[in-house]
């Protein structure tokens, strides 16, 4: 079971980060012209959707493994775990972030525009947070392909934020 | 007529006619016609579809209202490859890091001889996984290798036999066998006095792993101070330390009945 809570929490915040990165190239219309901006929309929402699947197994695996020595407590209230609190909690603040920007967006959106926005752009430090929790609490944190997997996405998701921003930024000085 | 309400959250010129002041982009209107940034195409294509109903007798939708669309998934192959992708993936994982542990598991049995070469001095201090090469000493390969030295190994113990080695002081140290379990291997050193006392233990292996190096640090001090307080190998297990603690009291067990075989030592 440690085995697929190590691999399920890699998978998660892999899906994390693609569907941030989804997210910011649609609302940043660099949707291109092959694929449509629907295409994206709905692959966003269902990559925003499988990651938060993923880390409810991953969240799961980790309580019910005894030998991890999480208790169910410590999956829901942040900073409780006996060893690494920290650690575990920045996941848990995580998985909070996400909950609520996926279950304010399906299955209805909030109706209140600008609180949905804050909302969904929470998950943006979800996943920060969520990337922070697998280098400090994860068994492979010190090997270099993940290392190497977190400076990736953490490249590839600053980029597509950066996108976002500089399209907003030209959009008020084009006005 | 031209709609001035202000942008939508996706940052859309709403002044198009034929668009509503908020795009709908839930999941409540057929997304076949929206959503392409081309609003006349859309509206061509909207109303050569209204034609094509008009002329085949099909009902027209109620002016001003809306069809209840069917929902629609412009993206389906590609939620389906994700989803393929995701449970391959983690499948991979966890195949791939099963293996290493069983890896490294064949490959920790070691000669007892190799393991009398350590220090008698020798305390394992394992806060990063480089500083496990100090116990290569004993160099099992889960430990030396850093890059792999942090797997764990899954197979039923292995045990190496225990050594001895006396001093110019009087005391003698004895190793004891090396005990491998999921996580690592635990293997201990204790030294008695001249009387027989068990007067320290030194902890020669331990796993590597950063979360298995947290929970050692917090239990091994723990486990001994009970050992030289019971003088023996019959510790608590330590809160959140199963593993060590079991293997630690295997391999304390294992020192002290070789060392009272060789008549070093009367404790049980």
């Amino acid at each position: 079971m440690w085995y697929l809570t190590r691999s399920t929490g890699i998978v998660a915040t892999l899906l994390g980060a693609a569907a941030l990165v989804w997210g910011f190239f649609f609302s940043a219309r660099a949707t291109g012209r092959r694929l449509r901006p629907n295409w994206w929309l709905d692959l966003h929402n269902w990559l925003g959707g499988l990651a938060l699947a993923f880390v409810a197994v991953h969240v799961a695996v980790s309580v019910l493994d005894t030998d991890s020595g999480l208790r169910l407590v410590d999956a829901f209230v942040p900073g409780t775990a006996r060893f690494q609190p920290w650690a575990i909690g920045w996941g848990v603040l995580a998985t909070y972030l996400f909950a609520a920007a996926v279950f304010t967006t399906w299955p209805r959106r909030l109706r209140n525009r600008s609180l949905w926005r804050v909302i969904h752009l929470g998950s943006v430090v979800g996943v920060a947070l969520s990337m922070v929790h697998a280098y400090q609490s994860g068994t492979e944190a010190t090997r270099t392909w993940f290392k190497g997997g977190i400076v990736a996405a953490s490249a590839i998701a600053t980029y597509a934020l950066g996108l976002r921003l500089f399209s907003s930024l030209g959009k008020r000085v084009a006005r | 007529m031209t709609d001035q309400s202000p942008r939508s959250t996706y940052g859309w010129d709403s002044s198009v006619a034929g668009y509503p002041a908020h795009p709908p982009l839930d999941d409540k209107l057929d997304t076949r016609s929206t959503l392409t940034f081309d609003p006349h195409a859309d509206r061509a294509a909207r109303l050569a579809r209204l034609t094509q109903r008009r002329a085949g007798g099909q009902e027209l939708p109620p002016p001003g209202g809306r069809v209840a669309p069917r929902r629609r998934h412009p993206s389906k192959r590609s939620r389906v490859a994700a989803l393929g992708l995701s449970l391959a993936t983690t499948g991979g994982l966890t195949y791939a890091f099963a293996s290493s542990a069983d890896a490294g598991a064949t490959s920790a049995a070691l000669p007892g001889a190799a393991v009398s070469t350590a220090d008698s001095a020798t305390t394992l201090t394992t806060t990063s996984p480089s500083t496990s090469s100090s116990s290569a000493a004993t160099a099992p390969s889960t430990t030396t290798g850093s890059a792999t030295g942090r797997t764990p190994t899954t197979t039923a113990p292995t045990t190496t036999a225990p050594t001895t080695s006396a001093s110019a002081t009087g005391t003698t140290t004895v190793n004891g066998a090396a005990f491998t379990n999921r996580f690592g291997t635990v293997q201990v050193q204790a030294v008695f006095g001249a009387d027989g006392k068990l007067t320290a233990v030194n902890v020669l292996q331990l796993p590597t792993d950063r979360k298995s190096v947290a929970i050692n640090n917090r239990a091994v001090p723990t486990l001994n101070s009970e050992a030289l307080t019971t003088q023996s190998a019959k510790v608590h297990t330590v809160s959140g330390a199963t593993y060590t603690s079991q293997d630690y009291a295997k391999s304390l067990q294992s020192a002290i009945d070789t060392a009272r075989a060789k008549g070093i030592t009367k404790l049980a």
